[in-house]
């Protein structure tokens, strides 16, 4: 009874998550551009989408950049909290605070702020410009989960590693690491997705002259969001779903014994 | 556990590995810090005659204005708001969590992150094709013979849009707390003849703190700012601050005006964040329910 | 885990090489020059062009590769046009933007003698285009009308004006714009004012007029309207009963929902012009030109009119037209229906202040 509580619990949470997606995908093959009324099925927003030059470029500049300023914010935050644990309390205040500072800011100062630190630096706007400002605003989101991790750390073994003579980066990577991997990986998934959405920031540090997906959909706005936009989630969702399906069943067909080892 | 906490720095085994956090203070200096001078230099300037530059509070005084603070408890009320629900929802998932295998759980918790590679616009309307008065919902409460709903613009509808986009902001911190925690502790609490609501109010809840904490950050601070989910669900009978700022930056391009309202907020948003984490400390974390 | 951190890794490690060899990463330089080609950086708004043109263009034209962006709003391109370095060359701004960076010397003059295809636009910039009429700086790409859009099943008046808008039988169906230009303009218009009021009276009186119908007001929105009135049915209690809109945002939502009609009240509205220019910056001048000629030959211009359904200036594109879109009011609106309109004027920052604090009354209200 309680266990099927939890099932159901869990169960409708998650279609709270992916009602919409459903709706989207639902909406992909609508004929209308509207998403408020279904008139006929139709697959033209997805011909129409294989044949917009502007999507395949800004998808290939979204998903870049979001991966590279993801994992240079995971490594950048990882060391820094990692760095920042023997701080005393009121400096480490300070650095948090600071740290809070990007993800308070509304998106538009953060945006402009940048593109002026850019001009004053006199770097070019574009595709690199783009990927420091999501490395910006995706560190907070790191720090924010490895931080509760390295809270929690045994830190006698480390100590133990440092006694038996390992140097602090050897106790680091064989001791720490494994110890706040979840955090790691919380914080680069989280980055990934804030990097991946993001269109304020993103417009203004690119200044018009490279544009991400979410640039190029929020610019629709004023004449209406075409549907080929659904059509692109729907076949991003089920590319990233089979990849999931993919990665599971290989893993789990692995023989127990290594699977142990590797946690 | 105090005694950890009061451990002195030269206690500290991490005090080799401090130079690992130097990329990320220059990090901090480049693109944090020298922006935010920028900003404040804004906020205290305004262009005179003859375009020279001079110093001034009047963007600053302007920005307390019963006007603008209105709009800010307002934003802060909604974002607080989001923040308890998020929590009281996502506790239990991340609890759930990490009660299940760990390949399993590892594959729901990327199930929960997944919807927010879709854009952050079209989930927007997707909910709105849904909540509409002859959405999707409707028409099925109307199938099964009740009265349709009115669910879109309303200030619930916001809230219920701030939640879905920041929920799993709050899952995941909590979760990775939760994986690593040590169950010993509750089992003895309980042997001590502890009840389960005892163990977990004294137990579970303060050995996941940091969790919380991270979860609250998470979700709080980008609330705080958020604009087009009040524009597409709430109907924008009322602006936030995200709203306001952008406004000035844009439509009035009153630079100026609009950073001191950006310096205030981040000051304001920061001291209540700062108060929350003292607080907690003197609690022990129960202070936060 | 670990497994899963490796194959990202990978992932990302084969990004980062293609990256650096990929010609996109270093875009954006208006004189990048590969093989000889020279980019006109041009910045539109989203989903405003057929995807067919620029491939057209630059296959008549192989010495220049058109690099398109978009912008969400105006305010927004401005910033991007108008900071130190930037790399825009052709912008499509509307009428009161186009104003304002007139004004800041940003926009270079065309050689309208030297575009084939500006005889097909003079007519319409010289009746319409009071700013620019004889196409110095801007180039009109699209035109439009801001009306109501309401449906017929229950709304049944025989005249609609704006004071519809204001009705208490309507009272929780009402749509309103949420812009400060736009939502004010309706209501400097309805007290007898010029939607370009200057006076501060006038204005605060407009705001007042609008404080006063928020209650009735269901909700204030831009694109999502179109979401909202599409789905307008008389059967479903409060249900959206009309809507202030943008005539190319109408053609689009009287397609999903054929109990709508468009209507441009007698009393005077706004008319919107998007036209193209070239920013002063810009060191490809005579190549952004060759384009904007391009953009208006009539086959092309009737091309884009007819993916937007944004109307087009220029008659001449009427007869590539579709028919039915022709019929649609909202794209092709009687002339003498437009006899009251105005188009905005840019507004000094001083004036600008007092619509800021009459729509804050209104959100504050």
């Amino acid at each position: 009874m309680a266990r099927f509580f939890k099932q159901f619990y869990l169960a409708i949470i998650l279609i709270f998550m992916y009602l919409p997606i459903g709706a989207l995908i639902l909406f992909s093959f609508n004929e209308s551009k509207s998403m408020a009324t279904w008139t006929g099925f139709s697959t033209h927003w997805y011909e129409q989408l294989f044949h917009d030059p502007i999507i395949a470029e800004a998808l290939w500049v979204t998903i870049s950049v979001a991966l590279l300023s993801a994992l240079i914010a995971t490594v950048i935050g990882t060391f820094a909290v990692i760095g920042m644990d023997s701080l005393r309390k009121k400096t480490k205040g300070v650095v948090l605070n600071l740290t809070y500072v990007p993800m308070v800011n509304a998106d538009i100062v953060m945006g402009i702020s940048l593109l002026l630190l850019f001009i004053f630096l006199n770097i070019p706007r574009g595709y690199w410009t783009m990927l420091l400002a999501h490395i910006t605003f995706n560190i907070p989101y790191v720090i924010f989960s490895v931080l509760p991790k390295m809270r929690q750390m045994d830190r006698s073994t480390y100590e133990a590693a440092l006694d038996m003579g390992a140097k602090p980066s050897e106790a680091v990577r064989k001791v720490v690491f494994p110890q706040i991997m979840p955090g790691i990986v919380t914080g680069f998934i989280l980055a990934f997705t804030m990097s991946f959405d993001d269109f304020m920031i993103s417009f203004f540090t690119t200044q018009g002259t490279t544009q991400n997906l979410s640039i190029y959909i929020y610019s629709m706005a004023r004449v209406g969001i075409n549907p080929m936009i659904n059509a692109l989630s729907a076949i991003m969702f089920v590319v990233v779903i089979v990849l999931l399906i993919v990665v599971n069943v290989r893993s789990t067909k692995k023989p127990k014994r290594t699977l142990q080892r590797e946690y | 556990m105090k005694q950890a906490l009061h451990k002195n720095k030269m206690n500290n085994p991490f005090v080799g590995s401090r130079a690992f956090a130097l990329p990320y203070y220059a990090w901090l200096a480049i693109f944090i810090i020298a922006p935010l001078i920028l900003i404040v230099l804004y906020a205290f300037t305004r262009t005179g005659s003859g375009g020279v530059t001079v110093l001034t509070m009047e963007n600053i005084v302007n920005a307390f204005s019963p006007t603008y603070m209105t709009v800010f408890g307002r934003s802060a009320l909604y974002a607080l708001a989001a923040t308890a629900i998020c929590l009281a929802l996502g506790y239990p998932v991340a609890y759930l969590l990490s009660k299940m295998k760990a390949n399993r759980a590892a594959i729901i918790s990327i199930l929960f992150i997944l919807p927010m590679w879709m854009n952050f616009l079209l989930r927007t309307y997707a909910w709105r094709a849904l909540l509409d008065n002859s959405g999707i919902i409707n028409q099925l409460l109307m199938a099964i013979g009740l009265e349709p709903v009115q669910f879109l613009y309303t200030g619930g509808a916001v809230l219920f849009g701030l939640v879905y986009n920041f929920l799993p902001f709050m899952i995941l911190p909590i979760y990775s707390v939760f994986q690593k925690m040590d169950t010993s502790y509750a089992i003895a609490a309980q042997d001590l003849g502890a009840n389960r609501w005892q163990t977990f109010w004294k137990v579970t809840v303060p050995l996941t703190k940091s969790g919380i904490i991270s979860g609250i950050t998470m979700v709080f601070m980008p609330a705080m700012t958020t604009f087009v989910i009040t524009r597409l669900l709430g109907g924008s009978h009322f602006m936030m601050y995200g709203d306001v700022i952008e406004m000035q930056f844009l439509l009035m391009s009153e630079w100026n005006f609009g950073s001191a309202l950006a310096v205030i907020m981040l000051l304001l948003t920061i001291i209540f964040m700062w108060v929350m984490r003292k607080y907690d400390k003197e609690g022990e974390g129960a202070a936060l329910m | 885990m670990k497994k899963t951190i490796s194959v990202l890794l990978a992932i990302t490690l084969t990004i980062c090489i293609l990256v650096s060899c990929s010609p996109a990463s270093g875009s954006g330089n208006s004189t990048a020059a590969s093989g000889g080609q020279v980019t006109v950086n041009f910045l539109n708004w989203g989903d405003y062009i057929d995807p067919t043109v620029i491939p057209l263009f630059e296959e008549e034209n192989p010495d220049v590769k058109i690099n398109m962006t978009t912008a969400p709003s105006n305010e927004e391109m401005y910033v991007s046009a108008s900071t130190e370095g930037t790399q825009i060359d052709v912008v499509l701004p509307s009428e009161y933007m186009i104003q304002r960076m007139m004004q800041e010397n940003m926009l270079a003059e065309l050689d309208t003698s030297s575009m084939e295809n500006y005889q097909y636009v003079k007519e319409f910039a010289q009746a319409n285009c009071g700013y620019d009429p004889n196409c110095t700086y801007s180039m009109p790409y699209s035109w439009g009308t801001f009306g109501i859009i309401y449906n017929t099943e229950i709304v049944t008046e025989e005249e609609i004006g704006w004071d519809i808008l204001f009705d208490e039988k309507y009272k929780g169906q009402i749509l309103m714009y949420d812009s400060i230009r736009d939502s004010l303009g309706v209501a400097l218009i309805e007290l007898g004012y010029s939607l370009n009021s200057r006076d501060e009276a006038e204005i605060s009186a407009a705001g007042s007029l609008l404080v006063d119908q928020k209650p009735l007001v269901l909700a204030y929105g831009t694109d999502d309207l179109r979401m909202t009135m599409s789905s307008s049915d008389a059967a479903i209690p409060n249900s959206a009963a009309m809507a202030v809109m943008y005539a190319g945002d109408a053609v689009y939502t009287m397609q999903d929902n054929d109990k709508l009609e468009y209507v441009i009240p007698q009393e005077g509205a706004n008319i919107f012009v998007d036209a193209l220019c070239i920013l002063e910056t810009s060191d490809v001048k005579e190549e952004a030109q060759r384009f904007i000629d391009f953009m208006m030959r009539p086959d092309i211009a009737a091309l884009n009119a007819e993916y937007t359904g944004y109307s087009t200036p220029e008659d001449a594109a009427l007869e590539y037209i579709d028919e039915e879109i022709l019929q649609n009011y909202a794209f092709n609106p009687d002339k003498e229906d437009l006899v009251n309109c105005e188009y905005y004027e840019h507004l000094d920052q001083e004036v600008l202040k007092l619509y800021e604090a009459a729509w804050m009354q209104v959100k504050m209200a």
